[in-house]
């Protein structure tokens, strides 16, 4: 399976080890509480 | 030459143009082929600037998708509830933006006094930016090297969504110059 795509200003490439070990950290996480909201 | 109204054939001093507030520091196009889950732009905070508004403009592939921020060089001993700032957009994808669709902002406390404020504009292809609201917390910004949290500082900006991918469009980073 292709890993993610970052970006560091102009490069472009998949992500590393770490970077994709973080991504599945994130993505595991519980976002923040949202606050504030705008309804159209 | 009365400032911030200048009149056609005015010259531009230096010293009005110190005056100016507010400058666009990065205009930073997002890759679109291919499409990124992250992306970083370099060299946007500086000792320049108190705060700072960032305005991300791309396509999510995603519905209801999460935006976070950070600073780059903070890459362990964060969590979501500390460093992140979140933007939720429940209709993220211009194709489908507009119909109902609401934005919500949730930012996490940073509580340390030497944090500045962020303000987050967030627009999706084919609708207009919107101002969402009085946001009252932020990374820590640090007024002598760019930003930190105690375990760094970081010039650059760290964007990632947390499912799906961003697709062209631009994150504009402005700076409230000091």
């Amino acid at each position: 399976m292709t890993r993610p795509y970052t970006a560091y200003g102009d490069e472009v490439r998949e992500m590393n080890d770490e970077e994709y070990a973080q991504y599945l950290k994130m993505q595991a996480e519980s976002p923040p509480p949202l606050v504030g909201n705008n309804e159209e | 030459m009365t400032v911030p109204v200048f009149s056609t054939g005015e010259v531009l001093t230096a010293s009005a143009m110190n005056q100016v507030g507010t400058w666009l520091i990065s205009s930073y196009t997002i890759s679109s082929s291919p499409a990124v889950a992250s992306f970083t732009v370099p060299t946007v905070f500086s000792s320049s600037y108190d705060a700072y508004r960032i305005v991300l403009d791309t396509t999510f592939s995603n519905s209801g998708v999460r935006v976070y921020m950070r600073p780059s060089s903070i890459t362990s001993g964060y969590s979501s509830t500390f460093v992140y700032n979140s933007v939720g957009n429940g209709t993220p994808n211009g194709a489908t933006g507009g119909s109902g669709a609401y934005h919500d902002i949730g930012l996490s406390q940073a509580g340390q006094a030497n944090a500045e404020v962020v303000m987050f504009n967030v627009g999706t292809s084919g609708k207009a930016k919107r101002f969402f609201g009085t946001l009252t917390s932020a990374f820590y910004f640090s007024t002598s090297t760019g930003l930190t949290t105690g375990t760094g500082a970081s010039t650059d900006l760290f964007v990632e969504v947390q499912s799906g991918t961003m697709s062209g469009g631009t994150c504009r980073v402005y700076g409230m110059r000091n």
